[in-house]
């Protein structure tokens, strides 16, 4: 613990080494990691969610829930952090006390888990971490990390533009998530990084709207103002694409619009796109399928080992695909 | 013979380990002022309580026009057609006198818009009805305490008309505005009105009442007719022939302990209606009560508090000296320094922590002497609240229950009780028998002539003239804040009324 | 306030006979110890509900019951503070802040400040105090309800904790040298006597035990009460009212800046966020543990008992897997039930409202 690494660099960082899907370390004992697994058992899964209140995280946990479902013999617990490291902390102790076969995790805060995650490992209890880490090294510290890659995510979401959106070239904007956070930094930069696939196409105005539609309508709308001629807008999440929308239409101008998350739903980016308010959204994946995915190799095939670092790749939602999607 | 409008038969009511009530059997008839007398916790307040639906009785029926009947709460007994007005009436100062009337019964135009013209004019008839011209628009804070009494009265008779419950209504009233009740209420009572009048001022009783229950200990003491001799209801009140109220006289005082010399309060900032001594002699020695007469507005309590440092900020002037020595008295704790008590008028406001146990209100005045070192002593407080218990007869016997709980003159004399713990040299006492029932009075004036004989100086301010002239040694008599006259006890109470207001005797 | 029973009997200058034993409305007696009657029926519900594994109770295993007091240990120390300005009567909103901001300190002295571990502590724990004199003097002085003077206050500490974080979680790392945190610091976190008792724990027992007896056996405690019965009663009494009540604010601003330390200790971090909402839970606790919101009645093993019970509540709903929303019902319901109970006592006792 002698420093606190972002877990986003040590995953770009593989990614540079790699594909998509890559594996860090392997465990070197053929026991498997847990002793108690047999092909037809019953087993519990503990789930840490961060923060209930954000709805991309109830997103997850309904992904979750229907993939524990398919699962005959697995229980799926989920505790809500409630943005709380202390009720996040003892959430997880309670999952030990428990005896969870398998404890999920999305720590709210890196540094202030670590210690409850270690306590879960100490106990004999794999910890798979979703979407967010804690401090230390997948397969070392922790079982494992599923979650997707915000920089990689946000480059397609460039490349789109580049090549489907603005071929011939033109002004775009980028709204930015919270200033300081990892993610805004990752997805800026990711955006920036695929639209370079098309000289022609210039980024006039990129602003932070932290996270929320009505930030977003109120930049946006001067951005508009400043740049009249803005062909595309990428907005770091999905609400702020919303809220960019209002602006568009406040204006009246069509403006190309894409958003992040890709959550479903009828107030989701997907619903947008299939109505055609929207140019794509690109899915951040929750990884509840790989997780759950994971889980059945612990428990019920005795996997001695698994990959450390799970990617999971973005799926676009455009107008091709999008009805299909929504009508899911 | 018809049935009576109400009667009560056999009702008992208990709170927790208390019997408030043992048994009472109580009739009214249409038409009739029945006084209730009794001294505080004799069981009046709960009666009145179980007529107006505030509690249900235990034990025992309620009968109106001889029809067993329950209330489960105040509306029940509203629906009855009995209304009762409470010493603190149920108005809203900030509305006016129309909006009070119709609380909660508004007029309403269309069913949305309240419909203020038509609520004004039936409340100007309502008024009017009963010889009253207040004009309907104006706030109730702006009445004085006597119309504030008719409006509640009025409100009252809106919402039930048989039977009208008053409790004390003639407190806070000023002679001239007593007459006028007392004609209102007789013409209710022509127009078939039953009336319970409850009241603490028997001279009041042959004036306007028809009969007279007396009650005690939950008990009806007896039912007399208004012209018994006072003796007579004295002694059903106290429950024993009242030969003295007041003791002895000393024989003689000592030196002088608290000595003003035309001495002033120069106040930091003016106040209206709050009278600062001015150019005020005189002087209290070991030993002595000292009685400050005057009347409402004199500047009694302004002297005391003045003194004890509680009142507004100022500062004397002139000589104030305390045991010959010249002392400055410009706070509670020069004052304390100085070997002063107080107690105050106001003993549930600003004299007891009320939920908080008698023990420990006891002990209040006396915490640094218990607490060596800052650490409570659990020993010296028991002492202390022994010492106290054995003093002074406060009942129940128990200091572990909230003082809140005790009647008005065991809080009394724990408020007494816990300034003596201090061991002052001079208590200021602001009228110390306010709400204190006859027996409980007997007993505090026996206390303060003996805590006197050990020579405790006593300077008391009074609204009861018998109370000054029975217990002190001399009087004096304040008129806009100036010492105007003094008197030896025992003087006539006509001649003390002369020299507060001025006039010659 | 068992302890501070006054037995007349005791001197032998009053017969005693002088003491009857007066009736005690049973009512009475559970209001009095209603937290703890809590505490033990939420514990026997907990025996009753508990998952079992090969016959264990979960709910009984120590590793779970140290579980419970770890994740109580911050709100606990806050609802101690809280206790002694709801019994003058008060209120403290700007406690949780105040968690905050301390955190947020603590962190950044001891990483960008450079500061050693115990003028960081002391710092803290001064800059606690002050703040809360400051609140008390600001609502003594100019006779503003706390509500307000502390709802500024709740304001002003996180935006200070914004300043001082710049806006950023501040992780502790630790280590020798500029940048790191001394290690000792970090045992705030862990568990003594064999891996068992939380440290967090420990902290919150110790001061709770210190404030009990500061409340019950001093001449201060006694203050505290009698301002909260009857400020004005107290003052002619000779009770230093306003220090009283300036002291009480200083407490919770300590009690609020302890528990920001152990919450950077035990999470090895700093936010401007942290706390949020403690104040709540805080003042729940106290209400649960039988002290009343009009001031001058209540006790503080009741505060440690209601903190305790509510712990306990939460973690036996999150061993059977049940819903947090169905946690905050449960615990509106309690409230609830506690706050009519004390309010029918009065009312028995003829106190009225």
């Amino acid at each position: 613990m002698r420093t606190t690494l972002r877990g986003s660099r040590v995953l770009r960082a593989a990614l540079l080494a790699g594909a998509g899907l890559c594996i860090a370390g392997v465990a070197q004992a053929a026991e498997p990691l847990v002793k108690a697994c047999a092909k037809d058992g019953q087993f519990v899964i503990g789930f840490s969610q961060a923060n209930n209140a954000e709805p991309y995280r109830q997103h997850v946990n309904d992904e979750l829930t229907a993939a524990a479902k398919e699962v005959p013999g697995f229980t799926l617990q989920i505790a809500d952090g409630a943005g709380n490291v202390n009720t996040q902390t003892s959430q997880v102790d309670n999952f030990i006390t428990q005896k969870v076969d398998v404890l999920l995790i999305s720590p709210f805060e890196a540094a202030p888990l670590t210690p409850a995650v270690k306590r879960a490992m100490d106990a004999g209890i794999p910890v798979i971490e979703l979407d967010r880490k804690t401090v230390g090294d997948p397969g070392k510290d922790y079982t494992a990390f599923i979650g997707g890659d915000n920089f990689k995510i946000a480059e397609e979401a460039g490349k789109f533009t580049a090549t489907k959106l603005l071929p011939d070239g033109g002004e775009a904007a980028v709204l930015e998530g919270l200033p300081s956070s990892t993610p805004a930094v990752e997805r800026l930069n990711g955006f920036k990084e695929g639209v370079k696939a098309n000289s022609k196409i210039q980024i006039v105005a990129e602003q932070a709207a932290d996270w929320v539609p009505d930030k977003a309508q109120t930049a946006f709308a001067a951005m508009l103002q400043a740049h009249p001629d803005i062909k595309v807008l990428y907005a770091s999440n999905d609400m702020m694409a919303a809220g960019a929308l209002l602006a568009a239409k406040g204006a009246g101008k069509d403006v190309k619009i894409i958003g992040t998350d890709g959550l479903p739903g009828p107030a989701g980016g997907i619903e947008a796109v299939a109505k055609g308010d929207w140019a794509a959204t690109f899915t951040y994946p929750t990884g509840a399928k790989e997780a759950i995915e994971m889980s059945k190799k612990i428990l019920l095939d005795c996997a001695t080992s698994v990959d450390a670092t799970v990617t999971v790749d973005t799926t676009a939602i455009t107008s091709e695909n999008a009805k299909q999607l929504a009508g899911k | 013979m018809s049935a009576p409008l109400l009667s009560v038969t056999g009702a008992v009511k208990r709170f927790g380990g208390v019997q408030a009530l043992r048994g009472v059997d109580f009739d009214l008839k249409a038409g009739e002022i029945h006084a209730l007398l009794g001294e505080n916790g004799a069981g009046k307040s709960t009666l009145m309580n179980l007529l107006s639906g505030v509690y249900t009785p235990d034990e025992g029926e309620i009968h109106i026009d001889g029809k067993s009947v329950t209330f489960n709460n105040p509306r029940e007994a509203q629906a009855a057609g009995i209304a009762t007005i409470f010493q603190e009436l149920d108005l809203v100062p900030s509305l006016d006198v129309a909006a009070n009337l119709f609380l909660g019964r508004e007029l309403m135009r269309q069913g949305a818009v309240l419909d203020v013209p038509a609520m004004r004019r039936e409340a100007k008839r309502r008024l009017e009805a009963i010889d009253l011209a207040i004009d309907p628009a104006r706030l109730v804070a702006d009445l004085s305490i006597g119309q504030r009494q008719v409006v509640a009265i009025v409100k009252a008779l809106s919402y039930a008309s048989r039977v009208l419950i008053m409790d004390e209504p003639t407190a806070a009233l000023t002679v001239g505005e007593v007459e006028r009740l007392f004609e209102i209420m007789r013409k209710l009572a022509a127009s078939g009105v039953g009336i319970i009048y409850i009241s603490h001022r028997l001279e009041e009783v042959p004036e306007i009442a028809d009969r007279v229950t007396v009650m005690r200990d939950g008990r009806v003491a007896g039912i007399t007719e208004p012209h018994a001799p006072q003796a007579e209801l004295v002694r059903l009140l106290v429950g024993r022939p009242l030969d003295e109220l007041y003791p002895e006289r000393a024989r003689s005082a000592g030196k002088p302990l608290l000595t003003l010399r035309d001495a002033s309060f120069r106040l930091v900032r003016e106040s209206a209606g709050w009278q600062p001594p001015t150019g005020v002699s005189l002087e209290v020695r070991e030993g002595e009560i000292v009685g400050l007469a005057g009347i409402m507005g004199a500047g009694r309590t302004e002297l005391l508090s003045a003194l004890y440092g509680t009142g507004l900020a100022g500062r004397w002037q002139g000589e104030v000296a305390v045991d010959g020595k010249p002392v400055r008295l410009d706070s509670i704790n020069a004052a304390r320094k100085a070997g002063i008590a107080f107690v105050t008028d106001d003993r549930r406001g600003s004299g007891l922590m009320l939920r908080m146990a008698v023990g420990l209100n006891l002990v209040m005045s006396v915490i640094r002497r218990i607490s060596p070192a800052g650490l409570m002593s659990p020993r010296r407080q028991a002492e202390a609240v022994a010492r106290s218990f054995g003093q002074f007869d406060i009942r129940p016997k128990n200091p572990d229950i909230a003082v809140g709980a005790l009647s008005g003159g065991n809080q009394q004399k724990v408020v007494l009780a816990k300034e003596i713990l201090g061991n002052p040299r001079l208590l200021l006492l602001d009228e110390p028998t306010r709400g204190v029932d006859v027996g409980a009075k007997g007993e505090i004036y026996a206390r303060l002539r003996a805590l006197a004989a050990q020579g405790l100086g006593i300077l008391v301010a009074s609204s009861e003239m018998p109370e000054l002239i029975g217990l002190c040694d001399r009087i004096v008599v304040l008129r806009q804040g100036r010492n105007v006259a003094e008197f030896n006890g025992g003087v006539d109470e006509h001649t003390v009324l002369a020299a507060a207001n001025g006039r010659e005797a | 306030m068992s302890d501070q029973k006054i037995s007349v009997a005791a001197n032998p200058a009053v017969p005693a006979t002088a003491a009857p034993r007066h009736r005690v409305d049973p009512l009475a007696i559970v209001v009095r110890f209603q937290s703890l009657i809590g505490l033990v029926l939420v514990a026997i519900g907990g025996v009753i509900f508990s998952p079992r594994r090969h016959g264990e109770i979960l709910f009984l295993n120590p590793d779970n019951i140290a579980n419970i007091v770890r994740a109580v240990s911050e709100t606990g120390i806050i609802a101690i503070g809280m206790t002694f300005v709801i019994i003058t009567a008060g209120i403290d909103l700007s406690v949780g802040a105040v968690l905050g901001l301390s955190s947020v300190v603590t962190a950044s002295m001891m990483i960008s400040g450079g500061f050693g571990l115990i003028p960081t502590i002391l710092a803290v724990l001064v800059m606690g105090i002050v703040f809360g004199v400051v609140q008390g003097t600001i609502s003594s002085r100019f006779r503003l309800e706390p509500f307000i003077v502390t709802l500024a206050g709740l304001q002003a500490a996180r935006g200070l904790a914004l300043i001082v974080s710049g806006n950023q979680y501040i992780n502790i790392s630790y280590g020798d040298g500029p940048g790191l945190a001394p290690p000792v610091f970090a045992v705030l976190g862990e568990r003594l006597f064999d891996n068992t008792v939380p440290v967090a724990t420990i902290v919150f027992i110790i001061f709770a035990a210190i404030a009990t007896l500061l409340l019950n056996t001093t001449r201060f405690g006694r203050y505290v009460y009698a301002v909260g019965g009857n400020d004005r009663a107290a003052r002619i009494s000779g009770v230093p009212v306003s220090m009283v009540r300036i002291s009480v604010y200083a407490i919770t601003g300590f009690a609020s800046a302890l528990a920001g330390i152990v919450h950077a200790g035990q999470f090895n971090f700093g936010s401007a966020n942290d706390g949020m909402g403690y104040e709540l839970t805080a003042i729940a606790a106290v209400v649960i543990g039988g002290t009343s919101l009009f001031g001058g009645a209540g006790s503080m093993v009741g505060t440690v008992a209601g903190t305790i019970m509510l712990g306990a509540l939460a973690n036996i709903l999150q061993l059977n897997n049940i819903t947090p929303a169905t946690q905050l019902l449960a615990t509106a319901a309690i409230i609830v039930l506690a706050a009519v109970l004390q309010s029918l006592v009065r009312r028995r006792e003829g106190l009225g409202r």
